[in-house]
């Protein structure tokens, strides 16, 4: 097996993916991350340009409240995550290509893994939102998609996790936090 | 650094991706592709059902305009890819999340590095839409989209490199190849 840093060498024909180092290859998976909310976001903006806002709310609503499962289920499959506490939530976030794999995250587990403190330290979207000054998309993003979604997430993993919102932008100062959340296991 | 195969063990807070494998990175890649892919497939159903098979076209090839772009770009950079010719872009593809990371592609070039040949052999695409008989969604892909894009792909890479389609779904059977592709540069 190769160990290649990056592809400025010579064509292989038959190269595989396991060529590259693992440094290189987390480059990559960065690289896809951003081609799929990329790829998101300019459907979004199509909608957008063409229909108007409203419009392309519920249509952005009505596509996530599908592919929401999609972000939950490649994951777990390819990495083998099971189980139905706040740890196993959290492994899926850290490898999800739509979350920790963009954005800086930091995780908490106390009381035996029943609650957990999940904290947005660097979130591309809200700084995207925040350089073009776009307030609807931030509203999208945050309000309309990843509130109702992420508590969402924690119930399909254990309908007795329950999700509390500590903080949400907008934000006051670059300085602060992107959002904050709390995750309860009831048992 | 650990070497994790997959994250079915213990919750750790502080992972990093390069704690993986890169046998599991691929793996993410892979998935990541698919969620890329599987995200503008579903806009790509909600405007269908929505507003009909015409607006969902016109969408989808704004869409792409733009984005097809990105899909050179990103992977490019991440992977210091260099240079101009045909194999310059052969290596773009072959790192490409929605491409040959997604589906199985043979490439080939010539000794002088002037012709190039790339032959599709496996496409979850048209199988997807062999799958589900859906004929408009295999057009829009292989034909509106795909058809124009992979000369611009080229040409982006260097106005000099042109090439054909030599072989286009529809197939007669899952036996055949889905598409090739030939390509060369001009003197």
């Amino acid at each position: 097996m190769a160990d290649l840093e990056d592809y400025s060498g010579e064509f292989r024909p038959d190269l595989k993916l396991t060529d590259f180092s693992k440094e290189a290859l987390v480059r990559l998976l960065i690289a896809a991350s951003k081609m799929y909310l990329g790829a998101d976001g300019m459907w979004t903006t199509v909608i957008r340009q063409r229909y108007g806002d409203e419009v392309a709310l519920s249509c952005s609503k009505e596509v996530w409240d599908t592919n929401w499962k999609q972000e939950l289920r490649r994951p777990t499959q390819a990495m083998n995550i099971h189980g139905n506490d706040i740890a196993s939530m959290f492994k899926y976030f850290q490898i999800d290509p739509g979350f920790a794999v963009m954005f800086d995250i930091d995780y908490e587990l106390r009381d035996d893994g029943n609650y957990g403190l999940m904290t947005v330290t660097k979130c591309r979207t809200l700084e995207y939102c925040e350089r073009h000054g776009d307030d609807w998309l931030l509203n999208l993003a945050c309000n309309e998609l990843d509130k109702p979604l992420i508590a969402e997430t924690a119930r399909f993993f254990n309908p007795e996790i329950k999700t509390t919102i500590l903080k949400l932008p907008p934000r006051k100062s670059k300085d602060d936090i992107a959002c904050q959340w709390e995750f309860k296991l009831e048992t | 650094m650990g070497d994790l195969q997959d994250y079915s063990g213990p919750f750790k807070p502080d992972l990093k991706l390069s704690d993986f494998s890169s046998e599991a990175l691929a793996r993410l890649v892979l998935m990541s592709g698919q969620l890329y892919l599987g995200a503008d497939g579903m806009w790509t159903t909600v405007i269908r059902r929505r507003y009909g098979d015409d607006v969902a076209l016109s969408c989808s090839k704004e869409v792409w305009d733009t984005n097809w772009k990105h899909e050179i770009d990103r992977p490019r950079k991440m992977m210091n890819i260099q240079g101009n010719d045909i194999a310059a872009l052969f290596k773009c593809w072959q790192v490409d999340p929605g491409f040959a990371a997604m589906f199985d592609i043979d490439f080939e070039i010539s000794d002088d590095g002037k012709h190039g040949k790339l032959t599709v052999t496996r496409c979850r695409t048209l199988e997807y839409c062999e799958r589900h008989n859906d004929t408009w969604l295999q057009n829009l892909a292989c034909n509106e989209l795909d058809g124009p894009l992979i000369p611009r792909s080229a040409e982006y890479v260097n106005p000099k490199i042109k090439c054909r389609a030599t072989k286009l779904p529809p197939r007669q059977s899952p036996d055949e190849i889905p598409c090739a592709w030939e390509f060369w540069m001009e003197d």
